[in-house]
């Protein structure tokens, strides 16, 4: 069964989920998007346990956002995990991070991420990121469906 | 020890000289020998406090006397024991470079005695000489050497066989306190180089644990400080995007300095980053082509094309050895400081070039911006060293150092050559790429 196209974005800091909701707004991304704040409660989403029991309200997502620095568990070891998912397997996850270290950088490819982005110091540049994002993610890429 | 076989021979000719009883002319001559030349006799290496012993054991009273009197002439300590116990409790008192025993003693033979001092561990080495009678057989010299006799004296003593035979041994045992010496300096030696290394090794240990706590520090440095960064830079933007209209035109400008700061202090932060990664950023030196790496660098360049400078490239360009980031980072800070550093309302020209000499190439990146007054130019490579308010010109202060840290790591050298009004032209020193 093929879900339709929706966003999950794991980011604890809740300036950053502000800004970048406000940014896919400006960019004009209608897609349905949800937001967990750790490690943990990605896991409890994706599994659809708990308060995501309900997959109507609480959607398997067909794309994640996904920051390093987490609570609890690191963004890197979410993604370790959810690449051993069957179900999960192939979702594109976008590590959006303020970290540009040559070390994460590395280890989040090697962990299955399909793309990496850090994040910009500027709103107008993370507006401009979404935008970017929504051409090429959402319009030229094709998803493993 | 082993008796050198010569010796033997020698001491097998010598008996065969004439048996003169030698205790009435040696005493005289031998005791009335100035003390410097026995002092030559002892070698040179030796002051007079380096005196060995030496053991005569004799039942004989009057021959005792007369053996110490030959041998006092070799300029050591002579040692009288008039029985073999005797002699074991001499030996318990100090060391002897050689022990004279005589074989012919009433309760512990010389050959007793000699099993008795092979028993003591300090003294399992210690050259033995018998004194015996002409007419040993031999029998008895067999069992001698089994005990582990260095050599033979025949009586009546010859006093300059006795000198002679036990000089060899007081000399040994000089060579061998010499080198015992040299060996304890070399142990205290190799000790002390022990030491050196292990305080290098826990240098290293304490070098790495810091290494990796300012690994650490910078990680969060990139993380907590920036964040909150872009909340204040994003907040203040959304305010000034939504809420414009309530908002009287110096509340505006007030949002957009918030904004800016914040940029500026992001940019700031990362340029920290940069240098600290810089720093210990694993260098790898090869060579490269300054044509195309100059090429990509101008294509790239948001600051060059921002500035809409003129960048002349003069080809063809000599390589260098060097380590390719490190050296893109460095060339661009000095290209875009080229094109950044400009009076207003001037187009930005830059020149770049090199110049070999022997296994050297200097690159120079000339511009035709405001000059550097001489009195500043220690300062400009210095951290967050700023020659002009940050207000007119834009940056962090740190775009040389970066430079300079850059070009260390590689091995190289830079300088300038400026003046006010009058341009810059920073060069680069590396070693060059195609020898």
């Amino acid at each position: 069964m093929a879900t339709a196209a929706n966003l999950l974005l794991v980011e604890d800091n809740e300036d950053d989920v502000f800004l970048m909701v406000r940014a896919m707004k400006s960019a004009a991304v209608d897609l349905p998007l949800q937001i967990v704040t750790d490690g943990r409660q990605a896991m409890d989403y994706l599994l659809g346990v708990g308060p995501y029991a309900d997959r109507a309200s609480h959607p398997s997502p067909t794309l994640i956002f996904l920051d390093i620095k987490l609570p609890q568990m690191s963004g890197l070891e979410v993604l370790r995990w959810l690449r051993n998912q069957s179900e999960y397997r192939r979702t594109i996850v976008i590590v959006l991070t303020s970290s540009n270290h040559p070390g994460d950088i590395r280890e989040a490819y090697d962990l299955g991420a399909n793309s990496y982005v850090v994040k910009p110091a500027s709103f107008q540049q993370l507006a401009d990121f979404a935008k970017a994002f929504k051409n090429y993610w959402l319009a030229c890429n094709r998803p493993p469906g | 020890m082993n008796h050198p076989a010569s010796w033997a021979g020698e001491s097998e000719h010598t008996t065969t000289k004439a048996l003169v009883d030698y205790r009435l002319p040696a005493v005289g001559t031998d005791l009335g020998s100035p003390p410097l030349a026995s002092a030559a006799l002892t070698g040179p290496q030796l002051g007079s406090d380096e005196r060995v012993n030496i053991l005569i054991v004799d039942d004989a009273p009057g021959k005792l006397v007369a053996h110490e009197s030959v041998l006092l002439n070799l300029g050591e300590t002579v040692v009288k024991a008039t029985s073999g116990r005797e002699a074991l409790e001499q030996l318990l008192k100090r060391d002897f470079a050689v022990i004279l025993l005589d074989v012919n003693m009433p309760d512990m033979d010389g050959f007793e005695t000699a099993a008795m001092i092979r028993q003591r561990p300090r003294f399992e080495h210690t050259p033995i000489i018998f004194i015996t009678a002409y007419n040993t057989t031999d029998l008895d010299r067999l069992k001698g050497y089994d005990i582990g006799a260095a050599d033979y004296i025949f009586l009546p003593v010859i006093p300059e066989v006795l000198k002679a035979k036990v000089r060899v041994f007081v000399e040994l045992a000089k060579q061998r306190r010499i080198i015992e010496k040299q060996a304890t300096a070399l142990a205290a030696q190799n000790e002390q180089q022990l030491l050196q290394i292990r305080i290098i090794q826990d240098l290293n240990a304490r070098l790495k644990a810091a290494n990796e706590e300012l690994e650490a520090f910078s990680y969060s440095v990139s993380h907590d400080l920036r964040s909150p960064l872009r909340a204040m830079q994003g907040y203040a933007h959304a305010v000034l995007e939504d809420y414009a209209s309530q908002i009287d035109p110096q509340g505006v400008e007030y949002l957009q300095r918030i904004e800016k700061a914040a940029v500026r202090m992001d940019g700031l932060v990362q340029d920290v980053l940069a240098y600290s990664r810089l720093a210990k950023a694993e260098i790898e030196i090869r060579p490269v082509d300054l044509n195309t790496l100059l090429e990509e660098i101008v294509r790239d360049s948001r600051g060059l094309a921002q500035a809409q400078a003129r960048v002349s490239i003069r080809k063809p360009m000599h390589s260098v050895l060097g380590h390719e980031a490190c050296l893109t980072q460095c060339l661009s800070n000095l290209l875009e400081n080229g094109a950044k550093f400009v009076p207003p309302g001037k187009t930005p020209e830059i020149e770049v070039w090199t110049e070999q000499c022997e296994n050297r190439v200097r690159i120079w990146v000339s511009d035709n911006g405001i000059g550097i007054d001489p009195a500043h130019h220690h300062r400009i490579f210095q951290m967050f060293g700023r020659v002009h308010d940050s207000s007119t010109y834009e940056g962090s202060g740190m775009g040389l150092t970066i430079v300079k840290k850059g070009v260390e790591r590689m091995g190289g050298a830079l300088g300038l050559e400026s003046d006010l009004g009058r341009g810059s032209r920073f060069w680069i020193d590396l070693v060059a790429g195609n020898l």
